[in-house]
């Protein structure tokens, strides 16, 4: 089973399937209330059924708030709390029936608990949710041992638990399978695709090598062919000679240094074709630590500023700054661009964008504030 | 790295994952269903309810060919077997449990749930939209035949209708959903394919400042060092012939993958014809006094690409103690552990500041360091101005199929380039040393 959520693997996917967990949410809420009136004959302790639906409404509100591209990923503790919301509301509901409770199942708690673990699916890794699914099942399970001496129908406790437990299991595993299918899907597409594309950058490869080849047999010709010929001619190194092959070495090498020094970040900025410049502050020479996902969201990102007229693209500022500690293994990185239009449009345009570099890097945190755009955000010296 | 579905593949892998959503909540609620009879059977021995389990049976192994197969005959096999079970588990139920008298008992909607939960057969989210909805007109229709014909009760059932709309609903939004974002999906693709590019020809001109360092620097350091005066004939020869090679000939191939040099002198089993040999041999034949130590053996067992990098390394190790360190000593010592191999280069010269060098000094970082870490390898430098200086070059034992080339956001793997002779190097490295 893997290991990783359909979040991480399909971050603009999760944030678009946020409306169905919104409804999700909504439709738990409802489906207490409604359950809730129904049963209203039951209620001995009208408080705790109006707090056992407010615990629900809260769960609803975590999910929702913790679903939200701008709080993206969706952390465990998102999950657990949703649990612990849940388990307190099932609780709560079951103290507003005690002793009055005739039947399990139009107990509104575990088919409620069990949309919001669906709602959870496009964020989470499957693993989390089977266990978000049996530890509430546990809940359900505990409160119906304690009611039984209620119930009307004569039947052993075991039919009462599981039709108490049947939704919640049923809806957090079907969230667990599909969070675990669709990750497998889009992984299996990954490296399918990424084997279909070494064809081609085989290819690539072989042009590149050419032309660079080109380019530095035109330098060779010019300079050192030239250089060489006449000291291996005279079988003799002159004063002159000394000077030129300094002079010589020192160009070579500041041209070739330039080449081979640059990292990604400098060469993203140089590369007329992205259409965004500034400056690479990167003393340490972080940038080459970063993981391949980590460079192209940032280079998603980087290449929207030189499509979009929101922000000034030739201001582009990265500082990279390793921890001072040796124990401190993460890089501080902060970018910034200024801005040519609103905090919200600027916000709006490039949302997306930002969603997937969150999801990456975990903790970025923006600030769309004029004039200036800011992200900061930090990563492990992998 | 790629990141995220491009669009056209999201209905399909959408769907199937829903699809495979829905088949578990059927498998749960059948097992459930199940229990639930077990469990009354024990409670009640009077009851005769093995008609009702073994009904459930065919409904669970339709399922899986359902999963399995996600044919339109799959789905169709499952409603009708399911529709005929769910018809004689109702019977069974309504005849044997007093408890249960009205179509919607618990136990009745646990089937029924099951068959609207059938899944998609096709990519197709209205396919499955499709099917949840006959599996859900059919459930209640037979359980209403079952009910009429046994005097039971018939209600709604609440509970199914809320799977049904639970499917529905998940399937029609999950799918309309990717308006905005959806747009920026390409962008991403492209991000990822363009940063794999530039990772390649990064790669590329690091390679290629590494055999100019290798061969013309090398030449013009011996110059600028040596002063005016008669030239080596040596030397003389050595620059006449990298120059040829370097104005001539196709030389920018993967030193990864090119195959080894057709020469004679790489035979197997004896060090010294290696590429770290003949690294030793010229810098010897420069002057410099290299005792080697260790296990020279398995130095014959890396693969060809691995050893010309670690012998091309290690001759720009030896040329920077002759050309630096002040001292005409240096120490060679191999020794494997079977699934690396470790070289150390160890001089008592003068040392440096390794992190006050020159951003110039190509030779440490394009020579060793980039040359080492393309084969799969590391290098580690230790110096210090007065206390000698000590290079640990570690590469692979093992076949360069893990090899990856530097960049990093060349995730593909290893990248292969067209064959050729890669000989240039091999033949010049070193040669400059004076």
């Amino acid at each position: 089973m893997t290991r990783r959520s359909p979040q991480q693997v399909d971050p603009l996917g999760a944030l678009s399937s946020r409306p169905v967990t919104a409804l999700a949410a909504v439709a738990a809420v409802v489906y207490a209330t409604v359950s809730t009136v129904l049963t209203r004959d039951e209620i001995v302790m009208p408080a705790a059924a109006v707090g056992a639906l407010a615990a629900l409404g809260a769960a609803g509100v975590v999910l929702v708030l913790a679903s939200s591209p701008l709080r993206a990923p969706l952390t465990r503790w998102s999950v657990a709390g949703v649990v612990a919301l849940g388990a307190l509301a099932a609780v709560l509901a079951a103290v507003a029936s005690a002793g009055h409770n005739s039947m399990v199942r139009d107990d509104w708690a575990s088919l409620a608990v069990g949309l919001l673990l669906v709602g959870l699916a496009p964020y989470r890794p499957a693993l989390d949710l089977v266990a978000a699914g049996l530890a509430s099942a546990v809940v359900l399970t505990a409160i119906v041992l304690v009611e039984r001496e209620a119930f009307l129908t004569d039947v052993p406790v075991l039919v009462f638990v599981v039709v108490a437990v049947t939704p919640v299991l049923a809806l957090s595993l079907a969230g667990a399978s599909f969070s675990a299918a669709f990750t497998t899907l889009v992984e299996r597409w990954i490296a399918g695709a990424s084997s279909a594309r070494q064809a081609s950058a085989d290819e690539f490869r072989s042009s590149v090598a050419r032309s660079v080849q080109q380019d530095r047999v035109t330098i060779l010709n010019r300079d050192v062919a030239p250089f060489f010929g006449e000291v291996v001619a005279a079988g003799v190194v002159t004063e002159v000679d000394v000077e030129r092959a300094r002079r010589i070495s020192a160009d070579l090498r500041s041209t070739m240094v330039a080449e081979a020094d640059r990292s990604w970040l400098e060469q993203v900025l140089a590369d007329p074709a992205t259409r965004v410049s500034g400056v690479v502050v990167d003393v340490g020479r972080a940038a080459g630590r970063m993981t391949a996902a980590h460079r192209t969201s940032l280079r998603a990102l980087l290449v929207a500023f030189g499509e979009s007229d929101a922000v000034l693209p030739d201001t582009v500022r990265i500082e990279l700054e390793q921890g001072l500690d040796a124990e401190e293994e993460r890089v501080e990185a902060r970018i910034s661009v200024a801005t040519a239009s609103s905090e919200s449009a600027v916000r709006h345009r490039f949302a997306p964008y930002l969603a997937v570099v969150r999801i990456v890097f975990d903790d970025l945190q923006v600030d769309p504030a004029p004039p200036l755009l800011t992200l900061r955000f930090s990563y492990d010296q992998h | 790295m790629l990141l995220g579905l491009p669009a056209h593949l999201v209905p399909q892998t959408v769907g199937r994952a829903l699809s495979r959503a829905c088949h578990v909540i059927a498998s749960v609620v059948l097992a459930s269903a199940g229990l639930l009879l077990i469990v009354n059977q024990v409670a009640e021995p009077s009851y005769l309810l093995w008609p009702a389990l073994v009904a459930l049976l065919p409904m669970l192994g339709m399922l899986f060919v359902v999963e399995r197969f996600r044919s339109t005959t799959a789905v169709l096999a499952y409603l009708a077997i399911g529709s005929a079970c769910l018809y004689w588990y109702a019977v069974t139920l309504f005849a044997q449990i007093p408890a249960v008298q009205a179509s919607d008992a618990f136990s009745l909607s646990l089937p029924k749930i099951a068959l609207v939960m059938v899944g998609g057969s096709g990519l197709r989210s209205r396919g499955s939209l499709l099917w949840a909805t006959a599996g859900f007109a059919l459930g209640e229709l037979v359980t209403q035949l079952a009910t009429w014909q046994t005097g039971a009760t018939p209600r709604l059932d609440v509970a199914v209708l809320f799977a049904w709309l639970l499917v529905s609903v998940t399937a029609t939004s999950s799918l309309l959903a990717r308006g905005r974002v959806g747009r920026a999906q390409p962008s991403l693709h492209r991000a990822a394919f363009d940063q794999q590019k530039q990772a390649i020809r990064h790669d590329v001109e690091q390679q290629a400042s590494a055999l100019l360092h290798d061969t013309v620097l090398n030449h013009l350091a011996s110059i600028t060092a040596g002063g005016p005066g008669p030239l080596d004939p040596a030397t003389a020869a050595s620059m006449a012939t990298d120059l040829e090679v370097l104005v001539g000939q196709e030389w920018l191939v993967d030193e990864t993958t090119a195959p080894a040099p057709a020469s004679p002198t790489t035979g197997p089993g004896d060090w010294t014809t290696s590429e770290l040999g003949l690294a030793v041999a010229r810098a010897r034949e420069g002057g410099l006094e290299v005792g080697v130590t260790g296990d020279l053996g398995s130095v014959t067992r890396l693969a060809p690409a691995v050893c010309r990098a670690l012998g091309l390394a290690v001759a720009q190790c030896l040329t920077n103690v002759a050309v630096h360190s002040g001292t005409d000593r240096a120490e060679v010592v191999v020794y494997g552990d079977g699934v690396d191999l470790t070289v150390m280069v160890i001089d008592d010269g003068v040392g440096f500041d390794a992190a006050a060098t020159a951003p110039d000094r190509l030779g440490l970082k394009n020579s060793v360091e980039a040359r080492t870490r393309r084969v799969g390898g590391s290098a580690q430098i230790w110096s210090s101005p007065g206390s000698g200086t000590s290079v640990m070059l570690r590469v692979p034992v093992a076949p360069a199929e893990s090899v990856v080339p530097p960049g990093a956001a060349t995730e593909a793997g290893p990248i292969a380039a067209g064959p050729g002779p890669v000989d240039l190097a091999s033949r010049t490295a070193g040669g400059g040393a004076p």
